[in-house]
């Protein structure tokens, strides 16, 4: 390693560490570049109402999603995401029976979101809307999307990583999709919560 | 009650039913049509109140499916009263076949659906429990992926429905042929299973 490098590396951790005492609220803050869901920190949740009395939430494991983040132009933003419905996690040992028979995984392995207009309503809120394709049918929906926060992270080390995080949500019917197993018994309606850590790369 | 069809009776075979068989079928009789009423009702159904009517089918069908196999272990052990010989041997040969596809629909049409429900991730929610009280075991499909046992559910489904119209037709053969036997015949063949209404000096 030369002395450049190690020079340099001394002091991005130097200019860093202050960085991770105090995360942002400000859009503003978000830095320029390219953005990747952490895929330990997310929650792809699934909300449903389960014979007309109560609401029951499932949440699915694997997922990805990035973006590019330019500050000067945020509305230029588009998110691209996935989410493997095999990953289907019911809190039971039915959740592999589960995903088949709502979301015929072994036909349709992938679900996605691709974004195509994003709203800025100020505050760190906003709607996102894009096109959703589960069970191999694509329409479009729109999430409301609201920011977290920004920092350096001292995670993973050596030198950490700067990321931002957003919540997201969006109400779909899952027949539009195809998906009407136990439509006499658990909802239509489907609400999705979303909550993302990215990592700058 | 069933010397007739012990060794060493006597040689005459019976001319109606034992009373245990008539037992066997009027309570399967009866058993059946229920089911098929529940069937047509919980069909009627939306949401969460089709799941009590479905639970009382599943319940009558696996008696039925017990019952059947009692009433085929005692149908081996007592032969059925012979049949008139004024019937031609299509006659006899159509009666026996629809005997039999009935004894399968018995068989089929609880085994189909104790199959269906099985194969389906329900059953590690809310087990068979029958008629409320006794738990009743699902059948095990060891090795099965969740999509193969999408697929067998599927297939247990389709052979339910479809023994169930073919249930249908041959209940309506077997009941018209019962009828015409005793209001044209005018034979006592009905009368094997309803004793009482057996003719006086009729030819059995």
């Amino acid at each position: 390693m030369s002395f450049r490098r190690t020079l340099a590396i001394c002091l991005a951790l130097a200019l860093a560490t202050p960085a991770a005492a105090a995360p942002s609220s400000q859009v503003s803050d978000i830095a320029a570049g390219h953005y990747v869901l952490d895929p330990r920190h997310g929650s792809v949740m699934a909300k449903v109402l389960h014979m007309g009395v109560s609401i029951y939430t499932v949440r699915f494991d694997v997922y990805d999603a990035s973006f590019d983040w330019d500050p000067a132009h945020p509305e230029a933003t588009r998110l691209s995401a996935s989410v493997d419905p095999a990953s289907l996690d019911v809190g039971a040992d039915y959740s592999k029976e589960f995903a088949e028979e709502f979301l015929s995984v072994s036909k349709f392995p992938k679900a996605t979101f691709v974004a195509t207009t994003l709203q800025d309503q100020g505050g760190g809120k906003g709607t996102m809307t894009g096109d959703l394709t589960l069970m191999g049918v694509t329409k479009p929906v729109t999430f409301q999307v609201s920011f977290v926060g920004t920092g350096h992270e001292p995670l993973p080390l050596p030198f950490g990583v700067r990321a931002a995080g957003f919540s997201a949500t969006t109400t779909f019917k899952r027949s539009d999709y195809g998906s009407t197993y136990l439509n006499n018994l658990v909802g239509d309606d489907i609400t999705l919560d979303i909550e993302a850590e990215f990592d700058k790369k | 009650m069933t010397a007739a069809a012990l060794p060493g009776a006597p040689s005459e075979p019976r001319s109606t039913y034992s009373s245990v068989a008539i037992a066997f079928h009027w309570a399967i009789a009866l058993l059946i049509l229920t089911n098929i009423g529940l069937a047509w009702y919980f069909n009627t159904l939306k949401g969460p109140a089709e799941v009590a009517p479905l639970a009382l089918h599943k319940s009558i069908g696996i008696t039925v499916l017990l019952l059947t196999l009692g009433r085929i272990a005692w149908r081996l052990l007592n032969p059925a009263p012979p049949l008139p010989d004024h019937m031609h041997g299509w006659q006899k040969f159509a009666a026996t076949a629809v005997h039999l596809v009935l004894y399968g629909l018995m068989l089929g049409l609880p085994l189909s659906g104790w199959a269906m429900v099985s194969s389906s991730p329900l059953i590690r929610v809310h087990p068979t429990v029958l008629f409320g009280v006794i738990p009743w075991p699902a059948m095990p499909f060891p090795g099965f992926s969740s999509d193969q046992l999408h697929d067998a559910r599927h297939l247990f489904r389709t052979t339910h429905t479809l023994l169930g119209y073919i249930a249908y037709a041959t209940i309506v053969l077997h009941v018209a042929a019962a009828l015409k036997h005793h209001l044209i015949d005018r034979d006592d063949v009905l009368a094997r299973m309803l004793p009482h209404l057996r003719r006086k000096g009729a030819a059995a």
